[in-house]
Order: C-alpha cells, then sequence, then structure tokens
C-alpha cells in the first residue's frame, strides 16, 4: 500500500494517467450518430482518459439516440497504459416520445408536419399523429394517422402491423382545373380512409420484404357516386447496405420497390397496378460526400390521384412547383439527382419527368445549395434553396425541416 | 410403526437439526458486526462482513469511474438522546484498469490518498480515517457507535434544452431514481471504562 497526500486539483480517478486507444459505440452503428458528436467521440483518442468527459459524450449520445439508454465502460486497452472507452448503446424497452418529423416547410406549399405521441413497449410500437401534408401528394392531407407494429412474432424476422388514417385532403385550383379537363382521371375526394394490415419479413439484415392490403374509401361527396373504394395488395422489398471500405471510404446504398395492385377481384372500384423502384446511392470519404439518387415509376390502369406520381417538392425536383410541373401528376415517373456535400453544405442538381402514357415526357433540370444535417442517404435536418432551370420566372424556392 | 421406519425418522430429525444449527451459524458468521477499540487517545472502528466495495458501486468501479462515498461515525448515549460525536468525510474510490487495485482519496482536510490496495484494505483504510477521540466521551456512560456509510448520487445531467415538450415527456416517463446505496452498522452498547486500550 502506498500512501500520500494529493494535491487539490488533482484527478481522484486512478485511471485518468493511462491514455485514450480507442473509443467505439457497441448497440448501434456509428453512422447513427451526428457527425460533430462522431468528431468530439474520436478526439478523446490519445489524449489521457477523463471521465467527465466520457460521461459528457454520454449524455450527449442520451440526447441525440431518443428512445436508448448510454452506458460508458471502460477496458484495459492493447498497448500497455491504455484504455478503451466504449459507449454501450441499448434501446430503452419503455419508451414513450413525440415524434414530429417529417416537418417541412417549401415556400410554394407551406408546412408539412407530422406530430403525435408513439409508445414502444418490449416488441410492441404504437403511434398516433396529427398530420397535415403536402410535400408529397398533389393534394393536402390533414387528419390522423393510428399506427401498432408488434416487431417479433415469435422470431426476429417476422413483424405485423397495422394503420389506419383519416384524412380530409384538399386540393389546389391547378389540380380541379386540370381535372375537370381530364374525365379520364378520377376525381377529387373529400374524404379518404386508409386501413392497411401488412406483414414484414426480415430474411437477412438489411432486407424487409413486407407484404398487406391497403383498403381505401374515397368520399367523393357527389350524390351519384358517393364513395368508391380502392382495395389494393401491396408489396415492399426495402435493401438498405453500409460498406465501409478501406482508406475511409464508405458507401450507403438504400433500394426500395413498391408495387400495389387494386382489382376488381379484391371488390375494389378501381384497377390499376403501380409500380415505383427507388435508389439512393452515396460514397463519403472524410468530409466529402457524393450523392445520386433515382426514381422509376409506372402505373398502369386508372388510379385515382392519391397513386400518381408528382416531382416538385422538398425532394424531388427541388426548385419546381409541381403544379406548374403536372398540376394532376402522372403516371409515368422517371427521376434522378446528383449531389455533392462538403461537411453539411450541399449542391446538387434535380432532373426528372411526370408525364402520362401515351404524352410525351418534358424532362425539368433545377440545381440549388443547401445545408444538411446528417451524412446519410436520407432522413435528418435540411435547409435548401432551389432554382428551376427554366428561361422565365426562376425565382427561388425556399425549403427547410426535418425528415425521418 | 415398526422400529426401522421409527429409527429412520430418528436419524432424519437428527439431520433436520444439524442442518438448522450449521444454517444458523453461517447466517451468524456471515452477520456484519462492528468492533470498537481504543487505542489511546483515538476510538479504532473495525466491521466485520462490512463491505461497500460492493454490488453496483463495485460494476462501476471496474467500469473505470470514480466513486464517491461518504462515510460517517456517530457516537451517542445508549439510552438515547443528543449524540455526542459525529465525524463524516467523503472518500473517492477508484479501480485501477490494469493494476487491478483500488486507490482512494480521502477529501481530509488534508486530502490523503492510498494507492494499490484490495477492496478489503480500502474499506479499512476509509475506517481508520475516521478515528473519534476519547476526550470527548463520558467515562462512566454507555454509548453506541453507528457506523454509516453512502454512495453520493452522481448530479442530474442538466439538459439545458429549458421547458421543451420533448423534456416534460422525458421527465414524466424516466423511471424514479434509485435510492443511492447505503451501508449501516451500530455496535452494542459500550462504555469506556470498559475498553481496553490496544496499542
Amino acid at each position: 500500500m502506498a500512501q500520500h497526500a494529493g494535491g487539490r486539483d488533482q484527478d481522484p480517478n486512478v485511471n485518468s494517467r493511462y491514455l485514450v486507444e480507442n473509443v467505439s459505440l457497441d448497440g448501434i452503428d456509428e453512422s447513427e450518430v451526428g457527425r460533430s458528436l462522431r468528431a468530439d467521440m474520436h478526439r478523446l483518442v490519445g489524449r489521457k482518459y477523463d471521465r467527465a468527459a466520457a460521461n459528457d459524450l454520454a449524455a450527449r449520445l442520451r440526447k441525440e439516440l431518443r428512445g436508448y439508454s448510454v452506458q460508458v465502460r471502460v477496458r484495459r486497452g492493447e498497448k500497455p497504459d491504455h484504455v478503451k472507452i466504449v459507449f454501450d448503446v441499448e434501446k430503452n424497452r419503455n419508451t414513450l416520445y413525440v415524434r414530429a418529423a417529417p416537418f417541412i416547410y417549401h415556400s410554394q406549399e407551406s408546412f408539412s408536419l407530422d406530430l403525435g405521441p408513439a409508445f414502444q413497449t418490449h416488441h410492441n410500437y404504437v403511434s398516433v399523429s396529427y398530420t397535415t401534408t403536402a410535400d408529397e401528394l398533389l393534394e393536402r392531407n390533414a387528419g390522423w394517422r393510428l399506427r401498432y407494429e408488434h416487431r417479433r412474432v415469435g422470431t426476429d424476422v417476422v413483424q405485423i402491423g397495422v394503420e389506419y388514417d383519416y384524412f380530409h385532403p384538399t386540393f389546389k385550383a391547378p389540380t380541379l382545373a386540370a381535372l375537370a379537363l381530364s374525365p379520364e382521371i378520377p376525381g377529387a375526394y373529400r374524404v379518404r380512409e386508409n386501413f392497411a394490415p401488412s406483414v414484414s419479413v426480415l430474411p437477412v439484415n438489411g432486407v424487409t420484404l413486407t407484404a398487406g392490403v391497403s383498403l381505401q374509401n374515397l368520399d367523393f361527396g357527389v350524390p351519384a357516386a358517393p364513395t368508391a373504394h380502392a382495395f389494393a395488395f401491396t408489396f415492399d422489398a426495402q435493401l438498405q447496405r453500409v460498406v465501409v471500405a478501406g482508406a475511409g471510404y464508405r458507401q450507403e446504398i438504400n433500394a426500395d420497390y413498391s408495387l400495389r395492385r387494386a382489382a376488381p377481384s379484391l371488390e375494389s372500384d378501381f384497377d390499376y397496378t403501380r409500380h415505383l423502384v427507388a435508389g439512393d446511392y452515396t460514397l463519403s470519404r472524410h468530409r466529402h460526400l457524393l450523392g445520386l439518387h433515382g426514381r422509376l415509376g409506372t402505373i398502369d390502369g386508372g388510379a385515382p390521384l392519391f397513386e400518381r406520381f408528382s416531382i416538385g417538392n422538398s425532394f424531388l425536383l427541388r426548385g419546381w412547383d409541381k403544379f406548374d410541373v403536372a398540376p394532376l401528376g402522372g403516371s409515368r415517373l422517371a427521376y434522378g439527382s446528383l449531389e455533392y456535400r462538403y461537411r453539411p453544405f450541399q449542391i446538387f442538381w434535380d432532373f426528372g419527368s411526370v408525364w402520362d402514357a401515351n404524352r410525351t415526357a418534358t424532362v425539368r433540370h433545377s440545381i440549388g445549395i443547401g445545408l444538411v444535417g446528417k451524412n446519410t442517404a436520407v432522413g435528418g435536418w435540411f435547409v435548401s434553396l432551389a432554382f428551376p432551370v427554366r428561361l422565365n420566372d426562376v425565382g427561388p424556392v425556399v425549403m427547410f425541416g426535418v425528415r425521418r | 410403526m415398526t422400529p426401522r421406519i421409527g429409527l429412520h425418522l430418528r436419524v432424519l430429525a437428527l439431520a433436520c437439526e444439524w442442518a438448522i444449527v450449521v444454517a444458523a451459524g453461517v447466517l451468524l458468521a456471515q452477520q456484519a458486526s462492528l468492533t470498537v477499540e481504543r487505542q489511546g487517545d483515538r476510538l479504532r472502528l473495525s466491521g466485520r462482513n462490512f463491505h461497500f466495495l460492493e454490488g453496483r458501486p463495485l460494476e462501476q468501479l471496474r467500469n473505470g469511474a470514480a466513486v464517491p462515498y461518504v462515510v460517517s461515525v456517530t457516537i451517542e448515549p445508549a439510552e438515547g438522546g443528543r449524540r455526542w460525536l459525529h465525524l463524516q468525510e467523503r472518500f473517492v474510490v477508484s479501480f485501477d484498469l490494469w493494476e487491478e487495485k483500488f486507490t482512494v482519496v480521502g477529501d481530509g482536510p488534508p486530502r490523503r490518498t492510498a494507492s494499490h490496495l484490495t477492496a478489503a484494505a480500502a474499506e479499512t483504510w476509509c475506517l481508520d480515517s475516521l478515528r473519534p477521540a476519547v476526550s470527548a466521551l463520558p467515562a462512566e456512560k454507555s454509548f453506541v457507535v453507528k457506523l454509516q456509510c453512502s454512495v453520493v448520487p452522481d448530479e442530474e445531467p442538466q439538459s439545458g434544452e429549458g421547458l421543451t415538450l420533448s423534456a416534460l415527456i422525458d421527465f414524466f416517463s424516466r423511471k424514479s431514481a434509485t435510492v443511492p446505496p447505503h451501508w449501516e452498522l451500530l455496535s452494542a452498547p459500550l462504555r469506556l471504562a470498559d475498553l481496553k486500550d490496544k496499542r
């Protein structure tokens, strides 16, 4: 035993004399943590072990990763007199939180918001939210969403979910005017109800296959045909891959195929088949990121307005007003986007078209700059300023918000 | 009942009695107790089976954290009443991840450090740091000594967000704070005159 009088400022933790060899996260992928926090974590490497600094980072992780618990674990390093810091991240079994995303402002569409409490306990997830969104579809959806998921049905690879939505859609004048000239397209509805049970299978890590039905009731408010059913079989296949190669290169791939088939055999008043393929690829190294994004879609048959493709929003063909592109959307979609990011600074070029079968496609372009908060293909906060590439009316479109 | 069955029952009853005696002995041997000795003008306390480097605090120590403890000694009349003496000191214990030994820093004053200790030696060092003066005790009156030890709870992390909806929900969905670990021992009634000087 050694005894001595110590200075008042000396760290009482005997391990503070050791150097930090490595800092890591256990339980989640590092990419789920913001870049600045990640950088601060790795900044500890090579320094003397400071428990207060490690605790401070754990507190920041807890704040950033809502619904997770974070513990600091310190172990001997591989090198003598070095220690490793591990942040153990574990999802809380019982979590109540408020979901406030997506939250998007678009200078031509105003605000879009999905807000409500979500509760997760064990493998069950329940959320109720009020939504008012005008970003993605041709209509502004205002209403309620109720969702339940059981994320482990006997095994980790099977999940079930059911969603009920009740919306009061409103349509803008350009859409209503175009509808009057297009009798082949089903009209505007006042109420849209959706009941959608589904089963998901996760056969391998990063792959999700979901099959279900979407039973939608549309209330047109017309005495002759007050309601119509859009009952469809749905199928989604999602792929998510992160590949970290040597020399600091990181690739992230998200691919999604979605099929919706509505047929009279399902007692549907609509008969259509909708395919959509979406792909997002990013290649990043240190502070640089190159992103390629694409969408291809086709609809055969007479689909209601909520199924028709639309571009000219905060994500697709930024800078354009979707009602200038196609006030009724289209049954064909071809879209691409290229972006480059340095730290949060972003420049992008979007191009694409929506059109109807037997009509000519007009490809439109837009360019823009922005700030993004998360170095991943999708999700996180963003601020964008985009311009349509055309000769007249080249006004900027301002967008900001948070995506899921 | 045949004699053979009666014999079996007697053997069984005897075995049960012995099992009870052994279990009671084991329990008594594990019972923590406080021993008070006189060493010159000071009292020295030692706790048999009194361990505070255990459980969750020990887990934290093995995770590289420093755990602050407050140890106090209180002497009061055996028949009750106002305490005669109260000593308290804060100790910060840490566990050397490479040497696998404990270090204790006593806040003092003066601030003192003991390193390269086993768990038992670290606990003893803390108790040895608190030695009540004999002069504070009446020679002929009986008294009891109370030894208490507790972990100083972590300060609640401040989010700095102010009153936000998510902060409120976090607050109401948070589990109630766990009570920090606490250990306590009480001596049998003692008289100063009965304590032999073990200098």
